[in-house]
Order: C-alpha cells, then sequence, then structure tokens
C-alpha cells in the first residue's frame, strides 16, 4: 500500500472511524493491528521479520530492566555487609551482563539488515575483486526479500536498546506495547526514526476525538499530497529522463538535472512525511519533525541539523558520541597529541568518528558505492569548512558581509548548489559515471538549452513547467511564512469562507494537478495508444 | 470549533479522491521514447534504496533480430528506413483500430511479414513474421527446423504455451509454433501494445 | 449565531459538491466530435424500451447492422448496444442491464470477442463501460474488465482518471456539457465513404485455437440468462474480413450452437447471398462494412429474423411509426451529409 494509492487512503478512512468510534482503551491496539495489516499487504513474509526484531529487542530490554532491578534490590539489601570495592565490582558485573544483553541484541537485528540489505553487495564487491586477481568464477548473487522499510524500523529497535542500556527510557514490559512502537505503520516506510522516550508519550494514551487537532492532522495530510503528487511527480517524469539518458544529455543538462532532483527529493520526502505526521496527528500522536525548512540552511552543518533531523541525530547519538568516548579512540587521541602536537591529536578522534559517521550514513542509504562516495563527500565538505571556519570569520570581519540579506542570500544559494552537487552520487549509475557527468558541466558548454526549448523535449511540457513553477513559489512562500509560527495557525485565523477558499483550492490542486492515475494526460490515452 | 469546518469539507474529500500507483512509466508519446523510464519505487526511495538505474533503450536494435540480405530488422524500430532498405512490398494492408486514429500497418514480402504500429508520426515494428524456410532467424533457424535445433540456438529458458515456445528477451518475444515437433511458423512480437 | 454556523456548513458543502460535479461533467470526455464509439452505451437509455431485437457485441455489430433497415423493410424494432472491442464479458453485463428496462424477444451476439479471455485495453473498457447506468451490472462489469492498472475508484469517479485533462479542454467539452447529441442511428454508426478490401493478410498461425475458459463461462451465462428470460439468442459472425476468423474457431461456435440448441449464423460463408461486394460494401478495407454494405446485411438478416424468430412487423403500431418516421428523418439527413463531406454522388 503505497501512500498514494487508493487502497491506503480507504485503509486510512477506516482506521481513523475504527479509532475513534471504538472504545479510546482500545486505540493503541487499534494501532498495533493496522500496523500489521499495512505490514501483511506489503508482503506476508515482512510481518516474520519485523516480529522476530521486535521479539528480540523487547526480550534483550527486559532482560536488562531485570537485571538492574535485581542489582539495584541486592545492592540495597546487602548494603552493609559489602565493600566500595566489592559493590563496585558487583556494579560492573551486571553493567557487563547488561552489555552483553544490549551487544548481542544490537549484532542480531543489525545483522538481519546487514544481510537482507548488503549481501548482494557484498558479493558483487568480491566478485570484482576476485576477477582483479584473474579468478574466473563468480559467486552467485542471492535471492533476499528486502522487507519495506527495515532500516527504518531496526534502526528505531536499536535505538531503543541502546537508550535501555543507557537507562535513559525504562524498558517497555508489554511486548504488544513495544510492538506498537516499533510498528506504527505511518513511519514504517520513510521515517522519521522516532525515540521511544518520544513517541511513548503519545503513543498509549487515550485521544478523545479533538477536531482542532484532526483538521490540523488533516491539512498536514494534504500539504504533503500537495508536495508529493502535484511536485515531486511531475518532476519525476523530467528528472527520469535527465539522468538515464547520461549520452545525451550532459553539460547543462545535468546542472538541470541536479536542480530538479534537489526539488523532486524535497517535495517527496517532506511530503512523505507532512503525510506520516499528519496521519499521526489525526490520531492525537506526537511524532518528531524530520525537516526545519533544510533548504534555508547557510552551511552544510546546519543543513543537516535541518534535513532528516531524526536521522542525523540517531547516528550522532549512536554512533557518533560512542565512538568519540570509546576506550580505543581517547587513546589514539593520547597517542597522536603526543606524537604529532595538539593541532593534530585534536583533529584524529573527530575526523576518524565523523568518517565512521558518514560512511554508516553513506552505506544505510542504499547499498552501493555511489551512496559511500556520497557519505564520504558530505564528510569530506565538512570537515573542510570546519577547517576554513577561521578564514571566514576573517572574511566577515574584513568586509561585513555578516547578516546582510545578499550575504545569507549567497550563503543559502552555495549550500543547496553544494548538496545537489553532491546528491548526482545518487542520480547516476557509479561512481567514475558521477565524476563525468559532473565534470561536463564545466566542458560542454551547451548552456543555450537553458532557452531555446530543448527543455520540451524531456517529457515535460510548458503546462508542466507552469504547474512546477506556481508550486515551487508556493513552497517558498510558506516556507518563509513557517519562520514566524505554524502557517496552519494563521489560516486558522481567517474567516470561515477565506479558509474555506484556501483549503478547498488546495484539495482542488492535488486533485486536478497532481500526477496520478494512469498516463499523465488522458487525450493520450484516447488517442494514441495504437 | 468553528475554524475547522472548510478545512473538514475540504480535506475530508482526500478520502475519496485519490492518488493513482506510484508506477509512472511514461506514456509511450511523450517526448522521451527513447528512454523506458522507470520509476523509482516512491515511498521512501527518497531516503533509502539504491535509485534505479533505467537503461536506455535503443530504438534501432533489440532482443532477437531477423536479418534480410544486409538488413536488420527488430521490433519496435522505425519502420522507415527499414523499408527503404526492403523497398516496395508484395502486398500493403492498413488496419484501422475500432475507435481510435492510426492505422496498423502490414507490409508483405515474399518470405516474410512485418506489421507496424503508429507512434506520433512515425511507424514502429509491432510483429516480424517468417513465412518459409527460405529466410531463418539470426540464429539460423528455418520453418522445418526440428525441436533440438531450436533448443540448441536458443537455449531452455522458455515458456510454453500450447504448441508455441516463447523466448523473451529485451522486452520482445520470440516465438516459435511447432507442429509434429518441426518449427511450422516463426514470429517476433514487440511488448510495447501489450497492457 | 449557531443557525448562523449551520448555514455556512450546508452552504460549503453544497459549493463543494456542485463544483465536484460540474468538474466531473466537464473533464469526462464527451466523445462527440471524435472517437464517437465512447459515446455509444450511454445512447440508449434515452430510448424508447420496446424493442424487439437487441444486438450485443464490438464493432462487428454497430458498424454493420442498421436498425433502420429492419424497421423500413420488415417492421422490427431494435436496438445495437455495441462498442468498440466489447468484450465478451461486457457483453454479457450489457445484456444484464438491458434486461433491467425490457425483454427483447431475440438477442443478436456477434462472436468474434469469444477470442479475448482477458482484460485487453483501458481505453476499450472506458468507452464500453463509462456509458453504462450505475447498477449491480456495471459494477460486476468493471470488476471483470479492469486491467491490472485500473482501479474501480477511477469509474466510480471519473473525475479521478481524467483529472488532467484541463489542459486539453475545448470547445465541445462546454458545448456538450450537459447535453450530448445524438451520434448514432439506434446505435448504429453510420459511414458511407468507400475504401475497397485488398491485400487483406495471411492469417498468422496461433498456438492456441481453444476459446479460453472465460470466454466460454460468459457465452454459458448468456445462452443461461436468456432461457431464463425466454429469449432467443442468436450467435453471428459478421462478414468483416479481418481480423481473421479461424477455421478452428468456426468448428467450435457450430459445436457450441449445435450443443445449446442455438441458431449460428456465420456470414463469411454467404456473402455472395448477401450480395456483398468488398470493392464497394466496405469502408476502411474490409474490417467493417459501409452504409451500402450493412444495408445489404441487414436486409438478409432481416429476412431470417422474420422467417426463424417471432418477432413481429410493427410498422402498424402508431407509437412506434412515429418514433421510427423520426429516426428515419435523422438516418436520412445523415446519410445525405455524408455524401456531402465525402464527395459522393447519389
Amino acid at each position: 500500500m503505497l501512500f498514494t494509492s487508493y487502497r491506503f487512503l480507504e485503509f486510512l478512512l477506516v482506521l481513523f472511524l475504527l479509532y475513534y468510534i471504538l472504545p479510546a482503551r482500545w486505540q493503541w491496539k487499534v494501532l498495533l493491528v493496522a500496523g500489521f495489516v499495512f505490514y501483511f499487504c506489503a508482503n506476508p513474509i515482512y510481518c516474520v521479520y519485523i516480529a522476530v526484531t521486535i521479539f528480540t529487542t523487547w526480550y534483550a530490554g527486559c532482560k536488562i530492566e531485570a537485571l538492574r532491578e535485581k542489582s539495584t534490590v541486592y545492592l540495597q539489601e546487602h548494603k552493609e555487609s559489602l565493600s566500595k570495592e566489592e559493590r563496585k565490582s558487583y556494579k560492573a558485573a551486571v553493567k557487563h551482563k547488561t552489555w552483553i544483553w544490549t551487544l548481542s541484541c544490537l549484532l542480531f537485528n543489525l545483522g538481519i539488515l546487514a544481510v537482507v540489505k548488503y549481501t548482494n553487495f557484498a558479493i558483487s564487491n568480491i566478485n570484482s575483486v576476485m576477477k582483479a586477481f584473474g579468478s574466473v568464477g563468480e559467486l552467485g548473487f542471492v535471492d533476499i526479500i528486502v522487507p519495506l522499510g527495515i532500516s527504518f524500523y531496526t534502526f528505531q529497535a536499536v535505538g531503543y536498546i541502546i537508550d535501555v542500556y543507557r537507562g535513559t527510557v525504562e524498558a517497555e514490559k508489554n511486548i504488544f506495547r513495544f510492538a506498537l512502537f516499533v510498528s506504527f505503520f505511518p513511519q514504517l516506510v520513510q521515517g522519521p526514526i522516532s525515540r521511544f522516550g518520544d513517541l511513548k508519550k503519545t503513543l498509549f494514551e487515550e485521544h478523545p476525538f479533538d477536531k482542532k487537532t484532526i483538521c490540523f492532522g488533516l491539512q498536514r495530510i494534504l500539504w504533503g499530497y500537495f508536495k508529493k503528487l502535484v511536485i515531486a511527480d511531475r518532476i519525476l517524469t523530467g528528472v527520469n529522463a535527465l539522468i538515464h539518458n547520461t549520452d545525451t544529455y550532459t553539460g547543462a543538462y545535468v546542472f538541470v538535472g541536479m536542480l530538479f532532483y534537489a526539488l523532486e527529493l524535497y517535495a517527496d520526502f517532506t511530503g512523505g512525511i507532512d503525510i506520516t505526521i499528519g496521519i499521526a496527528q489525526t490520531m492525537g500522536i506526537e511524532v518528531t519533525e524530520n525537516f526545519r525548512r533544510p533548504y534555508f540552511s547557510k552551511n552544510i552543518k546546519e543543513y543537516w541539523n535541518r534535513w532528516h533531523i531524526t536521522m542525523g541525530s540517531w547516528f550522532t547519538d549512536y554512533i557518533f558520541y560512542p565512538i568519540s568516548v570509546c576506550k580505543p579512540m581517547l587513546k589514539l587521541s593520547k597517542f597522536s597529541r603526543n606524537h604529532f602536537g595538539e593541532f593534530i591529536g585534536k583533529r584524529v578522534p573527530v575526523y576518524l568518528s565523523s568518517f565512521v559517521v558518514w560512511f554508516a550514513t553513506g552505506i544505510w542509504h542504499g547499498a552501493s558505492w555511489n551512496f559511500i562516495a556520497w557519505g564520504l563527500g558530505n564528510w569530506l565538505v565538512i570537515m573542510a569548512s570546519q577547517e576554513l571556519e577561521p578564514l571566514y570569520k576573517k572574511f566577515h570581519n574584513r568586509f561585513h558581509v555578516e547578516g546582510k540579506f545578499g550575504f545569507r542570500l549567497f550563503q543559502v544559494v552555495r549550500t543547496v548548489l553544494l548538496m545537489s552537487c553532491l546528491r548526482l552520487f545518487d542520480c547516476y549509475r557509479d561512481v567514475p559515471l558521477t565524476f563525468r557527468m559532473f565534470g561536463s558541466m564545466f566542458t560542454a558548454g551547451n548552456w543555450n538549452i537553458l532557452w531555446n526549448g530543448s527543455l520540451l523535449n524531456i517529457g515535460l511540457t510548458v503546462t508542466d513547467y507552469c504547474i512546477l513553477l506556481c508550486g515551487l513559489v508556493l513552497l517558498i512562500a510558506v516556507s518563509l511564512l513557517q519562520r514566524s509560527g505554524s502557517v496552519r495557525e494563521k489560516i486558522a485565523g481567517l474567516p470561515f469562507w477565506g479558509r474555506f477558499l484556501l483549503w478547498y483550492g488546495l484539495f482542488l490542486t492535488v486533485l486536478l494537478m497532481g500526477a496520478y492515475g494512469i498516463g499523465y494526460d488522458s487525450s493520450q490515452f484516447i488517442y494514441n495508444q495504437f | 470549533m468553528k475554524k475547522c469546518v472548510a478545512v473538514l469539507l475540504a480535506t475530508g474529500m482526500i478520502m475519496m479522491a485519490g492518488c493513482g500507483s506510484s508506477e509512472k512509466v511514461i506514456e509511450r508519446d511523450t517526448a522521451t521514447t527513447s528512454a523506458e523510464v522507470s520509476s523509482q519505487e516512491n515511498t521512501g526511495s527518497a531516503s533509502e534504496g539504491v535509485t534505479e538505474n533505467g537503461s536506455v533503450a535503443d530504438s534501432v536494435q533489440k532482443g532477437y533480430l531477423f536479418l534480410y540480405k544486409d538488413v536488420t530488422v527488430s521490433v519496435d524500430a522505425n519502420m522507415k528506413p527499414i523499408l527503404e532498405k526492403l523497398g516496395e512490398p508484395v502486398s500493403y494492408f492498413e488496419a484501422a483500430s475500432c475507435a481510435f486514429e492510426g492505422l496498423d500497418k502490414i507490409y508483405t514480402y515474399s518470405d516474410f511479414e512485418i506489421d507496424t504500429y503508429p507512434q506520433g508520426e512515425e511507424d514502429f515494428v509491432s510483429a516480424i513474421i517468417l513465412k518459409n524456410d527460405v529466410v531463418t532467424t539470426a540464429e539460423g533457424i528455418y520453418i522445418g527446423c526440428s525441436r533440438d535445433e531450436v533448443t540448441a540456438a536458443y537455449g531452455t529458458d522458455y515458456s510454453e504455451k500450447g504448441s508455441m515456445v516463447v523466448y523473451e528477451k529485451d522486452g520482445m518475444k520470440l516465438c516459435f509454433l511447432f507442429d509434429n515437433e518441426t518449427v511450422a511458423s516463426i514470429q517476433y512480437f514487440s511488448t510495447v501494445l501489450d497492457e | 449565531m449557531k443557525k448562523k454556523k449551520y448555514f455556512r456548513i450546508i452552504a460549503a458543502v453544497l459549493i463543494v459538491i456542485c463544483t465536484l460535479a460540474l468538474l466531473q461533467r466537464l473533464l469526462t470526455p464527451k466523445y462527440v466530435d471524435d472517437v464517437i464509439e465512447g459515446a455509444l452505451i450511454a445512447e440508449y437509455y434515452d430510448e424508447d424500451k420496446e424493442h424487439d431485437v437487441v444486438f450485443i457485441g464490438d464493432c462487428e455489430v454497430y458498424e454493420n447492422f442498421s436498425p433502420a433497415v429492419l424497421w423500413e423493410e420488415y417492421g422490427i424494432h431494435s436496438y445495437i448496444r455495441g462498442s468498440a472491442q466489447q468484450l465478451i464479458w461486457q457483453s454479457y453485463y450489457l445484456l444484464e442491464d438491458t434486461l433491467r428496462y425490457e425483454t427483447p424477444k431475440v438477442v443478436v451476439f456477434n462472436v468474434l470477442s469469444m477470442k479475448y479471455n482477458e482484460p485487453q485495453k483501458e481505453a476499450y473498457n472506458r468507452m464500453s463501460l463509462e456509458g453504462m447506468r450505475w447498477s449491480s451490472s456495471k459494477v460486476k462489469a468493471v470488476l471483470a474488465s479492469m486491467t491490472e492498472r485500473e482501479n474501480f475508484e477511477d469509474y466510480l469517479f471519473p473525475i479521478l482518471r481524467y483529472h488532467s485533462r484541463w489542459s486539453e479542454l475545448n470547445s465541445g467539452d462546454l458545448e456538450y456539457m450537459f447535453q450530448v447529441p445524438k451520434v448514432s442511428h439506434s446505435g448504429y454508426y453510420m459511414r458511407v465513404d468507400v475504401k475497397a478490401a485488398e491485400n487483406i493478410p495471411e492469417a498468422k498461425p496461433l498456438a492456441d485455437y481453444e476459446f479460453g475458459e472465460n470466454a466460454y463461462f460468459y457465452l454459458d451465462k448468456m445462452v443461461q440468462l436468456c432461457e431464463e428470460k425466454g429469449i432467443r439468442l442468436i450467435l453471428i459472425k459478421a462478414p468483416s474480413l479481418y481480423p481473421h476468423w479461424y477455421d478452428e474457431w468456426e468448428v467450435q461456435m457450430e459445436e457450441y450452437a449445435k450443443e445449446h440448441h442455438l441458431l449460428y449464423l456465420n456470414f463469411l460463408e454467404c456473402t455472395d447471398e448477401i450480395g456483398l461486394d468488398f470493392q464497394t460494401d466496405t469502408y476502411d478495407g474490409g474490417l467493417h462494412l459501409n452504409l451500402s454494405g450493412a444495408e445489404k446485411l441487414t436486409s438478409y438478416f432481416g429476412q431470417i429474423l422474420t422467417e426463424q424468430t417471432d418477432v413481429e412487423d410493427k410498422r402498424a403500431d402508431e407509437k412506434l411509426a412515429a418514433i421510427w418516421e423520426q429516426k428515419l428523418a435523422e438516418y436520412e439527413k445523415d446519410k445525405q451529409e455524408q455524401y456531402i463531406q465525402y464527395g459522393i454522388e447519389k
């Protein structure tokens, strides 16, 4: 069930009715069943995968909690009889045990993720290596089903178990409640990656029928569909044409494709998240925001704090920090400080930790060298900009540009362009091709395609461009408005007919201008199918 | 409370309104005919999964080919240059589709027949039918060959439909019809028109 | 205050319903100026419904038979519920639909569609199904006809299917928004132009000549339904030269008819008796008959209907005579206009 299918909307409608008609104490149970129905519809096998992850994580969590409780009781009881040393060693032993549980849970679940997602990638790399060494034999690829959204729910589960280990959240004793946390369907396929501590606040509560929340939720869903159907799916035609015909579309086309892809990705991803958060909101559940107007960022670091926020913070909390403060890293830091001096010594751990994070971020996005290259590209840019920071400062002080509108605009455009360039790895077949295409922008010299009508040959008509332009203007306008608070709140303050006009207008726009259904235009279907 | 009335009305209708499937294969007639544009599965694609790399379909030659003298004929190829090389057919027939503009055209030569479908202003090969044993497939199979000769030339990766053996390659079909274990008919088909 | 609130809500609901209904009407193709085949199915509902003979089937019925001739020569009151590439389950459900309004004495079904066992093309589905009024028959017809990429919702709310047609609306869409003019003559699509049948290509050998199970299933249902309602079912194969009608198919149909005691007429076998000349009686090289061909065929078939079934000559019926007087006038007018359009002197 795709978010953009009739089936999904009908599913939502039925769910919504059940959710509010049945007694409120059943609400979270309804959601749990809905999650599994949703997953079952995609593929019954998926349910097995997610059930295994749910059970193992829940069980490990309970075990850790039990060990800890037992140790508290034990220490309480033997307060007097134990020496300080003994208490310390007892605590360490318990901690070790909980660590074993955590580690096994992590290895097991990340292992599943690695096997289903990366086996074929590994095989293809092994084959390349073998070929390089002159071997004629090849390993065959295996046919593994990759469960929908496995990266997302595995990360939620893994985050949970680490939180339990760290003691930042209490383990959930009720397996069904925990199952709902992992399988909460709106965020199952594309995030956000929620933390148990955040989501549980509203997930299991009873939610009375609250008109305002429900309206706001529905409005958010509508806005999400606008982004997805009117913008992302419409520009998709052009993007596909540009990035798949690498012989024809070089030079300036790469530049155009890069910008189109930036728009498509933004509209697609944030639209999907709007739908997710909107659905949750109609049921009174608060899901963490995943975006904060990322294209208004002034540098890459800020961009990553505002784009796919839950993923970024996940990597920071569960990979960057642990690596930075782990014993080997501290040792390395000490070693390099002693041998290479303060300047390098300070940088080694940061560079290394963030290298790991960006490598992981890259490969998490997809099993290919393209994504790894993309992740490391981000790492390079971020490190470089950190190093250049003093230089920027000097420049800012010298020319007094900081805070000026023109300069801020320059920074925003620069960040968007930089991110778009990096994203080329996401577009093209392999890494060398990506470099070739990128290079062609500077050599091809076919910039006249921007105005000579060539862009009408990539599957987008003048009408499409008009719709996209209007859509883009609306996106920007809404983002600008958002800076001073919720746009929905602002609209809610308008008189009745004003609100009606706005929301019904948006609805009609999605209905009429959305790129959905068979073919993009029906005249084609009438005249040209033969 | 009042505030939400309009909103409820408008957005409530999303329930019945909808959004089609995500499979967005560009219709044949949009400008990008050369690319078999495949869509990214949209859910989560933005953030997860390898971007699918669509292959650029070669509009000239695809799948199994038919060679006649020095002319190569492939399904879905533009008929115009082929017609120029082959010359006037022995017989020519136009079939109008019920209720649609455009004509399916059938060019019959002495040893084979070529059918076309219209796309925009031009015609493209929808089928090639060999009519006698004077002509062979590019792999050397002709009417009268045995089943073993066919499997020797094309392998065993085929599907069977009645007495017909179908080999699929690059979105086209090569069909051998058997009569008493010998090839009775050889037909190349495009799958572009299949819905 | 409260009163005002309710008033606003009702007003808003009305506005929404009305605009959506209007938009749907505007965006749905009207099939008047072009592809008029799409308008055929809907026209039936405006008819006076006491037909003695109803034809169902694909283009081989609506382009090859002329009810006007049946009336003029034999006094038979007939109608054609044909549509382009009408699949057999569509024919069956159209028959069911027709029987909601009337019970004819004779139903004539053209058997070419036996060759299709699965849903084919969305475009044709639309033309055959969209014009049907909603009933359980339509629901079943849609469900039986949908190709994999179609959705039932698109039939329920056609605006979902045609939502992006706004970019190519023309004056016709406005003109025919509420009232669509008649495009057929009791379901007959008239063409007077001539294109001789030449070079009919050889038939391609098929993998399997056996009609599909699904096709037989609906043919059985059709036979059963007609039996239940006391309707005489006649199977025909129209004399179209292309697509090819295989001998193997013919054998199956003959056997089927014999087994079920049905009259089966293959007009391909009696083109000489009918007097068809494929140099002058077809407008598209042998696929469909033109007016001259259709009139010859209808005249021949009318004789059979009169002799072998109990349909009566109703020319004495004043009400029907009045209806047909008007229909014949329109028929004649269309004929003359087409003669001028195609530059044919008569």
